[in-house]
């Protein structure tokens, strides 16, 4: 029996991969779907299913006035905690959307979503805010939703898990938030 | 909460007021429907999200990163070639805010300039022209520019002094721009001008970076006199550098044919130094080979005037606006995993969609077989 990931926070990266590949529709037919605010407006705007092809507009401002997918905004405050975290010695360079993301998920305001990216900083992020369990890969997300589709690598649980492992050893070293 | 508003007001209101803009200016250039939302906000009177955090950093020329935490770099006065005093504020927030990012990368990736820039005490009250020329010679030599200075300089400065080189349209603002601050040095510079007139600059902002031990910029902005000759002796550097007189004058001597020159030779000249065929008819009446009437009467005959525009096009290039330093720099943070693609397409300008082309024009590509290494022996 199939487990359905109900809730999802998406990042930008897996809302232009899962055009690419043709399930945006199934998957917001198979789970709740939530982004950024930052994502929803200045991310994730366009797709094409060949590399340099005719950019296709995604439009996620209209699916969210639709209610087919719920825009989360974090707040000034649960941002600059992100920022300071990043910020200093555990620089890491997060694109502000993915900043609201991991905002919203450290402080408990994403619903109990899990947080989907294939971006290998941000997937560091996360393990390093300790919020490893909270995240997930898309091909992992797929397989529960009965969407199973051949992905390249940066998409799948393998090059996730690797992430995650190293997003862990280094919130062990002591950057991120250590335990 | 109420604390960090307030805060986040405070730096909003101080930034804009450093770049000069209104109420008005900051809300249509952030999106936002009216001034009073930046009045509210300045005040600390209204809750801002993420995503107009973004809009706000974006129009204040800064980051969230900063303008959340309130680390501004610390830089010297920006000095400007030409400044019409036209929106300043904004392109020296814009370059010093790139410049930040720039060093961060550096940073980052433990990245420092294999050398150091040389600093030549120079003072302004006293220095003459032959001092400028002596120090344009030792210059040649220390930065081992050869006998083109303008085919290396550009890369010199950026290989191995790590000068941070960003191109812009500077129209109405000034022809180039130079800074020191705790990112290093950092030149900007006009886009869309000749080359030859790019090399100038270049060559005018090296004099300004190599001199800012010894002239006290504050002193220089508050007393436009002096600014004004020490903008001359900068131009002197800059053609004494570009124009080596050794060089220069054995190669004129040996076109000459019964002591004259045809334009198209003089003109083949310099674009054999890529300068302006001003700077080098200047440069050849400084190395008293031409009278300073008969400089006057060259540059003034339409002839000469019509042949020099028609050899301009074939050189004629514009530079990308990031230097490609910058750009495998930011590339090679990304590979490092240090920064996220969609910062990366952040970083440079352009989106997630357009990304893959952009590297690509670079001779970039995010493939894996790119990760594969060679071992040093």
């Amino acid at each position: 029996m199939l487990t359905k990931p109900k809730l999802l926070l998406l990042d930008a990266d897996i809302v232009i991969g899962a055009h690419q590949y043709g399930v945006w529709e199934n998957l917001l037919d198979a789970a709740d779907i939530a982004v950024a605010e930052t994502v929803a407006r200045t991310e994730a705007q366009f797709y094409s299913k060949e590399a340099a092809g005719i950019p296709v507009e995604i439009n996620l401002p209209r699916l969210i006035e639709e209610g087919r997918v719920t825009e989360l905004s974090a707040s000034l405050e649960d941002i600059a905690s992100i920022s300071s975290i990043f910020d200093g010695n555990n620089r890491v360079e997060l694109h502000p959307g993915e900043m609201e993301s991991l905002a919203l998920l450290y402080s408990n305001n994403a619903d109990g979503r899990l947080f989907c990216t294939a971006d290998a900083v941000a997937i560091q992020a996360a393990a390093m805010l300790g919020m490893s369990e909270q995240a997930i890969a898309l091909e992992k997300v797929l397989t529960n939703t009965g969407l199973q589709h051949s992905l390249s690598h940066q998409y799948t649980d393998e090059y996730f898990q690797r992430l995650i492992r190293k997003g862990q050893e280094r919130r062990m070293m002591g950057e991120g938030v250590p335990h | 909460m109420d604390d960090l508003r307030k805060l986040l007001g405070e730096r909003v209101k101080c930034l804009r007021k450093r770049l000069a803009l209104t109420q008005k200016d900051l809300a249509k250039s952030a999106g936002f429907p009216t001034h009073q939302v930046i009045s509210e906000i300045e005040r600390g009177g209204r809750d801002v999200k993420a995503w107009e955090l973004t809009r706000l950093a974006s129009a204040l020329r800064t980051d969230i990163n900063h303008l959340l935490n309130a680390v501004q770099p610390q830089t010297d006065r920006v000095l400007w070639r030409d400044n019409q005093e036209q929106g300043v504020e904004l392109a020296e927030a814009a370059f010093l805010s790139w410049c930040d990012q720039y060093y961060q990368l550096e940073k980052m990736l433990d990245v420092t300039p294999p050398r150091k820039m040389p600093s030549h005490q120079l003072d302004p009250q006293t220095a003459t022209f032959t001092d400028v020329r002596r120090m344009a010679s030792d210059i040649v030599k220390t930065l081992d520019l050869g006998s083109r200075p303008a085919s290396s300089l550009i890369a010199v400065l950026e290989g191995d002094y790590g000068v941070k080189i960003k191109y812009e349209d500077l129209a109405n603002t000034g022809s180039a721009a130079s800074v020191a601050g705790e990112f290093g040095l950092g030149i900007l510079m006009h886009r869309s001008q000749a080359p030859w007139r790019r090399n100038f600059s270049f060559a005018h902002e090296l004099f300004h970076l190599v001199t800012r031990d010894s002239i006290e910029q504050d002193q220089m902005h508050d007393n436009p006199q002096l600014q004004a000759w020490v903008e001359k002796l900068a131009e002197s550097f800059a053609a004494d550098l570009l124009l080596p007189e050794d060089v220069l004058i054995a190669e004129f001597d040996a076109i000459l044919e019964d002591d004259k020159i045809s334009y198209g030779d003089l003109i083949s000249l310099a674009r054999n130094f890529d300068t302006s065929t001003s700077a080098l008819i200047w440069r050849l009446v400084n190395c008293k080979r031409f009278s300073t009437k008969e400089a006057d009467r060259i540059l003034k005959d339409p002839a000469f005037r019509a042949a020099d525009r028609s050899t301009m096009a074939g050189k004629w290039s514009e530079p990308a606006p990031l230097s490609e330093r910058f750009v495998r720099l930011a590339f090679r943070a990304f590979k490092k995993e240090r920064v996220s693609r969609s910062r990366l397409a952040q970083l440079l300008g352009t989106s997630l969609f357009d990304l893959d082309s952009f590297l690509s024009d670079f001779g970039l590509q995010e493939a894996d077989a790119y990760e594969a290494e060679a071992t040093a022996t």
